[in-house]
């Protein structure tokens, strides 16, 4: 197992892919903090009017397009923690984890190079587990840099007035690590029914925004309690973001693992069963 | 007696309603060269899936060296394999793609790398990328992956194909030579048996996902050879004339109906005037000697 992790970093270090990824997650976190705007980038903004309300007014007041130096200005009066509002938009980070999915396991599927390895002394579960270990490995650095990078760089450049403590950026990362993972295991477990980096992509990519569709469909066709919706991806991320209760915490923390035996078992066990083409 | 290396038992694989293979059994010995014959689609990819564990089998049973299909992936570790065509990460070189797999399989003496490639003729195109390869470059790299790790066995999958003139020859040499010195059993397959007869040791026809023939190299040869065929319904009477009247040996039994007669090649006359004489009914008296190619449709057409 520890031979198909490293023989996967060998590689994934040679490519360009993670880089880029890295270079985009750096690129939305500089500019998110230039502009004191969480969650700049992505499908998923905080909300201003979640954050920081006298700012939003403020941003009304003026109208118009404002530039990135002068939205800066605007927050400049209204402080407020920066660092944990950026984490609550984390929700970003899926295109970062399709990204590490992609490379890692789809890659294998869609170059046949999947072969080369199934047919050697690697087991199928071998190869399964090494594989989702990988992606949540290298996923979890990508979600440590920016989480405490943002902390320490927004520290260094927007001062106190704009950061909450390490505890709270510590607590927000172990409150969504249990989710993401769930994610990542459901998009490895996407990644080895489909078996083909082309429909892996097609299908990942707007999944969550499918979820999301579906699940306010549901609301309205079964007229259920919105309450559901704070159990979504990206609405549990930024809730834990944003001072939960314990039992919130500790119901997402379960959807989490729900997530990642539900997802693995089904991964799992199409894998074993499938054809390698 | 020798050590099996490949032993399958009913093997059979059935995808809804088509069966690709169809109660397979086949013996591989250590230090055999097995050639696995057959058109496209007749089950020769889907047997060496099958062993490589690639697919699932429907029925039936394998064993590689006495071990269990069940329990193969330790043993998997004594198997090289390059089934289809052989497939790489397209921007890392050749040397990295090898690499990739050494730490994978746990390989400390990364030599074992530049051995591979050298043994393929790869080691001046060793840093460029697998992108960049041709047909036949990479069809040697997937050759070099099965030998990595010294396999005792190895599986080859249509290997030459794409390859030019020289490169069939340098590998052909290359099979033997592993063959020869370092003792790897091979099983190899193609769809043109005088391709797999400068190579193989046994052979093995295959159509429609069945087992048509299994014949060794000396047997192949006897059935191609030039001869006379004596067609009569009196074979056991007749092997004695051609024993006693003509003092000739030189013959084999291929059925009730049917002798081979490898000698008085220009004298089938004579042939036929004895027997006449010794009152064996002669049906028909015939020289034949056929091509491999043609051996090879023979077979087929009498399972069509």
């Amino acid at each position: 197992m520890f031979n198909i992790i490293k023989s996967d970093l060998y590689r994934i270090l040679r490519g360009k892919a993670i880089y880029i990824a890295f270079l985009v997650m750096v690129v939305m976190s500089g500019l998110s903090m230039y502009e004191l705007s969480p969650g700049y980038l992505g499908a998923s903004s905080a909300g201003l009017e979640q954050i920081n309300e006298d700012a939003l007014e403020d941003v009304y007041r003026l109208g118009g397009e404002l530039s990135l130096s002068e939205i800066r200005k605007i927050y400049e009066k209204h402080p407020y923690e920066f660092d944990k509002e950026f984490l609550a938009a984390n929700a970003n980070l899926y295109y970062i984890f399709i990204v590490m999915v992609a490379i890692i396991i789809a890659a294998d599927f869609s170059k046949r190079t999947i072969k080369n390895t199934v047919s050697s002394a690697v087991s199928r579960k071998k190869y399964y587990y090494s594989k989702l270990i990988c992606c949540i490995l290298i996923c979890s650095i990508f979600v440590l840099i920016n989480n405490y990078g943002t902390y320490f760089v927004n520290k260094l450049v927007n001062g106190e007035n704009f950061s909450s403590s390490l505890g709270t950026i510590t607590r927000v990362t172990l409150y969504q690590l249990p989710i993401m993972y769930g994610i990542i295991s459901l998009l490895v477990c996407v990644s080895v029914v489909v078996k083909k980096g082309s429909a892996f992509n097609a299908i990942s990519i707007p999944l969550l925004m499918a979820f999301q569709l579906l699940i306010t469909l549901f609301l309205r066709v079964l007229k259920m309690k919105a309450t559901i919706l704070n159990y979504e991806y990206q609405t549990a991320l930024g809730k834990l973001a944003r001072n939960p209760e314990n039992d919130y915490i500790v119901k997402c923390v379960l959807l989490g693992i729900f997530y990642i035996v539900i997802f693995n078992i089904i991964g799992y066990y199409s894998f074993k069963r499938a054809e390698i083409k | 007696m020798k050590e099996i290396v490949l032993k399958t038992n009913g093997l059979t694989k059935r995808y809804k309603d088509f069966t690709a293979l169809d109660h397979v059994d086949i013996t591989v010995e250590k230090g055999d060269i097995y050639g696995l014959i057959g058109r496209n689609g007749a089950g020769k990819t889907t047997l060496m899936k099958l062993i490589t564990t690639l697919t699932n089998k429907s029925d039936g049973e394998f064993e590689l060296f006495n071990t269990g299909d069940s329990n193969l992936t330790e043993t998997k570790r004594r198997i090289g394999c390059l089934i289809e065509n052989s497939a790489f990460f397209p921007n890392m070189s050749a040397y990295s793609n090898l690499k990739y797999y050494a730490i994978q399989k746990g390989i400390v003496n990364l030599n074992q790398i530049d051995e591979a490639l050298e043994l393929v003729d790869l080691a001046d195109c060793k840093k460029k990328k697998f992108k960049n390869f041709s047909l036949g470059m990479k069809q040697r790299l997937g050759i070099a992956l099965a030998l990595m790790d010294n396999p005792d066995f190895i599986i080859l999958d249509e290997p030459i194909n794409g390859l030019d003139p020289i490169g069939i020859s340098q590998l052909r040499d290359t099979f033997k030579m592993l063959n020869e010195k370092k003792g790897i059993t091979i099983l190899i397959s193609s769809h043109i048996l005088s391709e797999l007869y400068t190579v193989a040791t046994k052979f093995c026809i295959l159509e429609k996902g069945r087992v048509v023939k299994e014949l060794t190299k000396e047997e192949l040869d006897v059935e191609c050879s030039r001869c006379i065929s004596i067609k009569t319904d009196d074979v056991k009477n007749a092997a004695v004339v051609l024993e006693k009247e003509l003092k000739t040996t030189n013959y084999t039994v291929v059925d009730n109906r049917e002798i081979r007669l490898y000698d008085y090649l220009d004298n089938a006359g004579k042939v036929n005037k004895t027997l006449a004489k010794n009152d064996i009914n002669v049906m028909s008296i015939a020289e034949t000697g056929i091509s491999l190619e043609d051996y090879f449709k023979t077979v087929i057409e009498e399972v069509r």
